[in-house]
């Protein structure tokens, strides 16, 4: 009797299994992709260059692109950001921390709805630079700033 | 946890409406271990999260999981006017979605 109810829950498991996770993969067809590509990479400078198609240094910065954030914070895990973009046609919007284990952070696609001032709360892993990216209809731009992180977040 | 509700503000000011959230999230990165058990806690985090105003994505945003816990997001909506709504949908990589809505003040 009991290995019989055993039995039938585990199939009742591997079925309501089945549906969530069908209807999970179903649900996340119906948005945009999501790029996971860019997420995984290790370091900054493949990422960016997984984003861009150029390298880290062929990428001109700019002073239209603009980071408010602290300069020390205590607490890694909450670091209050806001991302400022005086470029015209600005698409998209990138966050990167190269201290973290997967360094790119966000990314934030604009509309002419709204102004390209985003703010956000990041994850540091530690004393870093915090990198933005900005996509125009033509080319890319970058700013980043140095970060003094006192108790890492991202452990 | 799952108790706290998520919150949503949008203000009209002079020339845009800020609008303001904060959501209830764990946004796990999967590198931490349970102090307990010593084991990986998966990675949790929300995948994609799309602001929609007028029936049109205003703001669609893509997330890792170096957004921080509790994720904040404020941005400024240029055409908006007080009484309408403002919708927020996500979906996190569990495929579980959920939304939060406002209208402009």
């Amino acid at each position: 009797m009991k290995r019989r109810e055993l039995l039938k829950s585990g199939a009742m498991l591997s079925v309501n299994a089945l549906i969530v996770y069908g209807f999970g993969f179903y649900s996340i067809k119906t948005y945009a992709a999501w790029p996971k590509h860019i997420f995984h990479k290790n370091n900054i400078q493949s990422a960016i260059s997984e984003i861009t198609g150029q390298s880290n240094t062929e990428i001109q910065t700019s002073d239209r692109v603009r980071i408010k954030v602290d300069k020390i914070v205590e607490d890694g895990s909450t670091v209050p950001v806001t991302i400022i973009s005086e470029l015209e046609s600005t698409k998209y919007i990138y966050i990167l921390s190269d201290k973290n284990p997967n360094p790119v952070i966000a990314r934030y696609q604009m509309t002419p709805d709204i102004s390209p001032v985003i703010s956000t709360r990041i994850k540091m892993g530690g004393s870093g630079n915090i990198v933005a990216l900005v996509e125009t209809d033509n080319t890319y731009y970058r700013a980043s700033k140095r970060i003094k992180v006192t108790a890492g977040g991202c452990a | 946890m799952s108790t706290q509700k998520h919150k949503l503000l949008a203000r009209k000011k002079s020339d845009y409406v800020q609008v303001r959230m904060l959501l209830n999230h764990p946004m796990e990165t999967g590198n931490r271990r349970d102090k307990v058990t010593g084991l990986k806690i998966p990675r949790f985090f929300i995948r994609e999260l799309k602001c929609e105003h007028r029936g049109r994505v205003v703001l669609s945003c893509h997330w890792g999981w170096g957004v921080s816990r509790n994720p904040y997001l404020s941005f400024r909506l240029l055409k908006g006017e007080a009484g309408e709504e403002i919708n927020i949908t996500w979906i996190d990589n569990m495929g579980q979605s959920s939304s939060v809505a406002t209208t402009i003040k």
